[in-house]
């Protein structure tokens, strides 16, 4: 139950991040919350967000319009594998 | 009997990894099939939201004065007023300058009608991490692909790259690796700059050519436009090229309002454009 309200308060953080705040702080609170969280599939959807709202359209294929969204998913993926490794997180 | 526990750690990770592939694949199909569906939707969402936070810091950003010590302000509003007194004497052989430059175009038929839109920025650098605004115009005002954004009355900062039905983002000319043709105000030397981020441009010239710390960078051709002023030049003696380094002479983190520029429209001067009919005419009827 607490573990789920402090999710939920993360991920208002984290859209609060996608619209004020800088960047940086942005892909850093993300990669906080998914090493804290299981499966924190919202850091995949803010970056989405976040892509659509700063990104520039390209006509050609350019890794510029979805930057975030294939750092954090590469991100997502890797710590997935890191907290399988690690005896802190294992069942 | 005894049977070992099956690990369903493998199914942990490959559950998440379906999910995440899904999702991008869909988003980037979606980017490709329509590719302002998704951008014009967020930013209908965000505009309201941007609009707040520069009610509340236009309403409450003079409070963090109230928490500073007095001899800091008073400090802070002297220097501000020696600064002012400097500007406006600047400004006051500003003003002739353009007096004269009007007065020069004028003689020569060339005078130009500004059709500027005013724009407030809702999200600026270091908030966009590709040194982009987002400013609170978009179709409704016309806006379109490749206006000029400009700050005051000549400062060039960027162009419009995308509009939406009521915001619009504006790449800056400084966004990394953008090249960009300028001239040297003071010897008229052309050269090409390239975008560092952040306000940042960079240039190399061959080490014969004299460019002195305060240079001022301009667009070729007839307009009262500067992008740059160069803040350093690295010279190495073993290189036959020197480094130019040049900076937007305003801070783009505290740019709250631009200009958009909608074209510059030539008006010839009707008169000359008789004078020169007469001079034509007059030549026709000795050619006859």
């Amino acid at each position: 139950m607490k573990n789920n309200l402090l999710r939920i308060i993360g991920g208002i953080v984290l859209f609060i991040m996608v619209f004020y705040g800088p960047w940086w702080l942005f892909l850093f609170s993300a990669l906080a919350f998914m090493f804290l969280f299981d499966n924190y599939y919202e850091a995949i959807v803010a970056s989405v967000f976040f892509d659509a709202l700063n990104g520039v359209i390209s006509p050609r294929f350019s890794i510029k319009n979805f930057l975030f969204l294939i750092s954090i998913s590469c991100a997502f993926v890797l710590i997935i594998y890191i907290k399988r490794h690690l005896s802190f997180y294992s069942d | 009997m005894n049977y070992l526990l099956k690990s369903n750690k493998k199914n942990k990770i490959k559950k998440p990894l379906i999910i995440i592939s899904v999702i991008v694949v869909v988003i980037v199909l979606l980017r490709f099939i329509t590719p302002n569906f998704l951008p014009n939707s967020f930013h209908f969402i965000a505009r309201p939201l941007w609009k707040v936070e520069d009610f509340v810091s236009f309403k409450f950003g003079h409070l963090v004065s109230y928490f500073q010590s007095k001899k800091i302000l008073t400090d802070e509003n002297n220097n501000l007023r020696e600064q002012i007194s400097r500007m406006n004497i600047q400004l006051l052989s500003n003003a002739v300058l353009v007096k004269e430059n009007k007065d020069l175009k004028e003689a020569v038929g060339r005078i130009f009608s500004k059709n500027q839109v005013a724009a407030f920025v809702l999200t600026r650098p270091p908030q966009s991490p590709y040194d982009t605004f987002t400013l609170d115009v978009g179709a409704d005002f016309q806006i379109k692909k490749g206006d000029n954004v400009v700050v005051g009355d000549s400062l060039w900062i960027g162009k419009i790259t995308e509009v939406y039905s009521n915001t619009s983002i504006a790449t800056l000319l400084s966004s990394s690796n953008h090249p960009l043709n300028l001239v040297i105000a003071r010897t008229g030397l052309p050269i090409t700059v390239y975008g560092q981020g952040g306000g940042n441009f960079e240039a190399q010239v061959p080490r014969g050519v004299v460019v002195l710390e305060g240079d001022i960078l301009v667009p070729p051709g007839l307009n009262n436009l500067l992008v740059a002023v160069v803040s350093s030049v690295e010279i190495n003696p073993e290189d036959s090229f020197q480094k130019i380094f040049g900076k937007i002479p305003q801070n783009i983190n505290t740019i709250k309002t631009v200009d958009i520029d909608r074209g510059n429209y030539l008006e010839i001067d009707s008169k000359i454009l008789k004078a020169e009919d007469k001079t034509s005419s007059s030549t026709n009827s000795l050619k006859r």
